[in-house]
């Protein structure tokens, strides 16, 4: 595998080369600092734009040309990456070498002809599409409690935080209200104009393809912003939040926030920490709350590293809920005092270090890697593999100690017991 | 040990029976860090009612057996648990089990030989007690409570009830509350003992391995064992008729948009084709009708109709396939009569159809290309078939417009079971 990055003053350009695959992926990400009111906005480019462009008006000639194009694959998202806000633009197709010549170029122009050439009319976005997003939109923000664990979870880090952590990820209804045709155009342009720009390319490919994207991607400079990714959440203490709703299993979600880590800390230490309080099923909360108390399904603790917080979630039954909050407690003071084998560890390295090398197995992996490199100068694959295993005991009970809840959000269903299942 | 190549994708697949009738299937993939194991039989949620190993009448046992069945299988003797020795070489394992199949399964980089020995040997020896089936019914209680709160699988549940009369598709694959409640340690031994006979299921093993190597492993672990031998084993037939149970539902959950879903019961016993066919063409048909490329689609659309795409999914038994198709709607009524009609209407364009033949033979070198989709080819294959379909690539180059034409001419769309989802509020 090899990687080669070419930095302009407009985009930057990720290439990997590597055989292992039939398939070749790209990803073009459009980033910028994260503003609350920007959110909905960017959500309505991303999808408007991966539904309908000049040369392609409506989402069906859009799936058309995918099928021709051999089963291309596009998708697009956007998310928040701490104090940034991302598009990303994604497109798996096949190698040439299996379908026809020229088709890895044609694919590439696919893509790009929809997000920099869309379906314009007098300096505003085709009504018509521009109307149906404008409804999906509304739908999937007001559906946003149809999923409940989701909602727990966006519920849990409004209640952490005031800042980028609590923005909701699908807008807002009030934001989405005040877009129009011509201002999302206005939008648009300053997104292509002036967002940060980070492609990737990888597969069994001998060329850059510069010259296609130097064709499409306005040649503006941008500027790179000095504020970095991670987020500084202010620490509080611990408070217990709780909502209803008639649902037959209550949705569990705790917030821990993390006092003074260091750099070691912050890309190690937690993830292993949390790998062995509920990370996998061999896992501290699994082994108890499920196994041995029967209280739930599903028990995981995430450790997400950009705004430096762990998340615990579980369906429970409601009566069970002191019961299970004592035993989560219980478990995050056994760490703290120490008491955890160094089986526990060795095993945690473990997965730790087989879900790195399966990163090469998967490209869309592989390009994350690179991605969270240059974002949050996170380390690489071969790195990360031999970085985590100096991790010791005695750091994983120091980081214990650093980590106390911050919030207890419980969305809690009707009573279990007339309530059953039976069809 | 036969090598037979899987044609035009650059694959070769590696097979062997073993004496005790255990199907043994390796493909090797170089380059590849991961190493994937399925252990599965042929042994899921609709084989309810059956004859067991040495009995000789017909017996029914509680819905929802299989998985929890599948769920108990981790009960070692020792006390240890699998998660605990897979997480040792910083391997997953899992389980899972569907309408057709319980599978076991595990994803190593290292330490093949120790981490296959152990999957073959928790599978083959069971240990239940009444105390730890007991157990286990909390946790399973959460996991269908867990089912129950999301709407999708929800209203598939209810349509898929509605639609079958007497087949046992029709519950849910982990049964109810109620009936799981009923589950004893001795039921589990009975249908354990019955279908987790060597002779009734088969390992495949994708990713970077020696084929050769492997199959020894599994030889000299099985030659240890000892297994009564194992007759075909009788399940009940069911008589299912062609209209569905129920025609017509609604139901109130947490959505806030209103959904329709529609199931199309169709009988294909007349059909000649093979499954693969079957499934394909009707694929075919329901995504050039209301996919994303329907003329259909874009139409309701614009008209406000809908805003997402329409969902299909299909479940195919001895006797029916099923059509089921999802939108979410605030115009339920209409939406209906108009997705009744578009399926109705069976003019189909022969180049549209030949962008979807080239769509299944690129579909085919990305299933080449993944372990984990190699490896449920040739699950499913088998549970269909009972044999791997290694000419799969060609029999895709040979379907023909004039073949699917006669294939959807041939079935009709009269019996369809109507849900109706609305908001609880």
């Amino acid at each position: 595998m090899k990687y080669q990055k070419i930095e302009k003053n407009n985009y930057n350009l990720h290439i990997i080369k590597t055989n292992k695959f039939k398939s070749i992926n790209l990803r073009i990400n459009f980033k910028r600092k994260i503003k609350k009111d920007e959110i909905t906005i960017r959500n309505f480019l991303n999808d408007l734009l991966i539904n309908s462009s000049k040369k392609y008006p409506t989402s069906r000639d859009i799936e058309i040309e995918t099928e021709e194009l051999y089963d291309l694959g596009i998708s697009s998202s956007p998310y928040k990456s701490g104090n940034y806000h991302i598009i990303s633009f994604k497109e798996t197709f096949l190698n040439e070498i299996y379908t026809e010549k020229n088709m890895i170029k044609k694919s590439i122009i696919f893509l790009l002809e929809l997000i920099f050439n869309p379906n314009i009319k007098e300096n505003k976005f085709d009504k018509k599409y521009f109307e149906l997003i404008k409804k999906t939109l509304e739908e999937d923000i007001k559906s946003l409690k149809d999923d409940t664990k989701k909602y727990s979870l966006v519920r849990l880090y409004e209640e952490m935080d005031n800042g980028p952590l609590s923005y909701r990820s699908c807008g807002y209804l009030e934001d989405l209200d005040k877009i129009t045709d011509s201002n999302l155009y206005d939008y648009y342009k300053t997104v292509i104009e002036n967002d940060n720009i980070d492609i990737f390319i990888i597969g069994n490919i001998e060329e850059t393809f510069e010259e296609i994207f130097d064709e499409y991607i306005p040649n503006t400079i941008r500027i790179k912003e000095n504020l970095s990714h991670y987020l500084n959440l202010e620490l509080s203490e611990e408070k217990e939040i709780k909502e209803k709703m008639d649902i037959s299993q209550s949705k569990l979600a705790i917030g821990l926030k993390i006092s003074d880590m260091t750099d070691f800390e912050l890309k190690y230490v937690l993830s292993l920490y949390s790998l062995i309080l509920g990370g996998n099923p061999n896992s501290k909360l699994f082994q108890t709350i499920r196994e041995k108390n029967s209280l739930c399904y599903y028990i995981n603790s995430t450790a997400l590293i950009i705004p430096k917080i762990i998340t615990i979630v579980a369906g429970i039954n409601k009566e069970n809920y002191t019961k299970t909050i004592e035993l989560i407690k219980e478990a995050l003071e056994n760490i703290k005092n120490g008491i955890l084998d160094d089986k526990d560890i060795k095993e945690a390295k473990k997965i730790y270090i087989s879900g790195c090398r399966e990163i090469y197995d998967t490209p869309n992996l592989i390009i994350s890697n690179y991605l969270s490199h240059e974002y949050a100068n996170l380390d690489l694959v071969d790195t990360r593999i031999k970085e985590i295993e100096k991790v010791t005991k005695k750091d994983i009970i120091n980081l214990a100690k650093k980590i106390s809840i911050d919030k207890i959000f419980l969305l809690e269903g009707v009573d279990n017991i007339e309530k059953d299942t039976s069809l | 040990m036969k090598k037979t190549p899987l044609y035009n994708l650059d694959i070769n697949i590696y097979e062997e029976t073993l004496d005790n009738g255990l199907k043994v299937f390796v493909v090797p993939k170089k380059d590849i860090n991961n190493i994937y194991v399925t252990f599965s039989t042929n042994y899921g949620s609709i084989q309810n009612e059956f004859i067991p190993i040495n009995e000789n009448k017909m017996r029914k046992f509680p819905d929802g057996i299989a998985h929890f069945l599948e769920h108990k299988v981790f009960e070692q003797k020792s006390g240890e648990d699998p998660f605990n020795f897979f997480s040792k070489t910083g391997s997953d394992c899992n389980a899972n089990t569907s309408n057709f199949k319980t599978t076991y399964l595990f994803v190593t980089q290292e330490k093949i030989k120790e981490n296959l020995n152990y999957l073959l040997d928790f599978v083959q020896e069971p240990y239940f007690t009444d105390e730890n089936v007991e157990k286990e019914k909390g946790i399973i209680e959460q996991e269908l409570k867990m089912y129950q709160d999301d709407p999708d699988t929800n209203a598939n549940e209810t349509i898929i009830y509605n639609t079958f009369v007497k087949h046992p598709i029709k519950l849910p694959i982990g049964g109810t509350v109620d009936s799981i409640k009923k589950i004893t340690k001795e039921d589990l031994y009975t249908c354990y003992n019955t279908f987790y006979n060597p002779a009734n299921m088969f390992v495949v093993v994708t990713g970077n391995v020696n084929p050769k190597k492997i199959i020894e492993i599994i030889k000299e672990n099985q030659n240890k064992k000892e297994f009564k031998k194992l007759e075909k084993i009788k399940i009940k037939e069911y008589l299912e008729p062609n209209n569905v149970d129920k025609k017509e539902e609604t139901k109130f959950m947490n959505v806030t948009v209103p959904k329709l879903i529609i199931s199309y019961k169709i009988n294909i016993e007349n059909i000649s084709l093979n499954d693969m066919k079957i499934l394909n063409y009707i694929g075919i048909y329901a995504d050039l009708k209301i996919g994303p490329v329907s003329a259909f689609l874009e139409k309701i659309k614009e008209e406000k109709i809908v805003t997402k795409d329409i969902l299909y999914s299909t479940i195919k038994t001895d006797k029916h396939i099923v059509l089921v198709i999802e939108a979410s709607t605030e115009n339920q009524e209409k939406l209906l009569k108009m997705i009744d009609k578009e399926i109705k209407n069976k003019k189909i364009l022969e180049k549209e159809f030949l962008r979807k033949k080239k769509l299944a033979l690129s579909s085919c070198i990305y299933m080449s290309d993944s372990i984990y989709s190699l490896n449920s080819f040739i699950m499913n294959s088998l549970i269909r078939e009972n044999k791997v379909n290694y000419n799969i690539y060609e029999d895709y180059q040979n379907i023909t417009y004039k073949e699917f034409v006669e294939f959807i001419d041939k079935i009709n769309f009269n019996n369809k079971s109507i849900l109706f989802v609305n908001p609880k509020e």
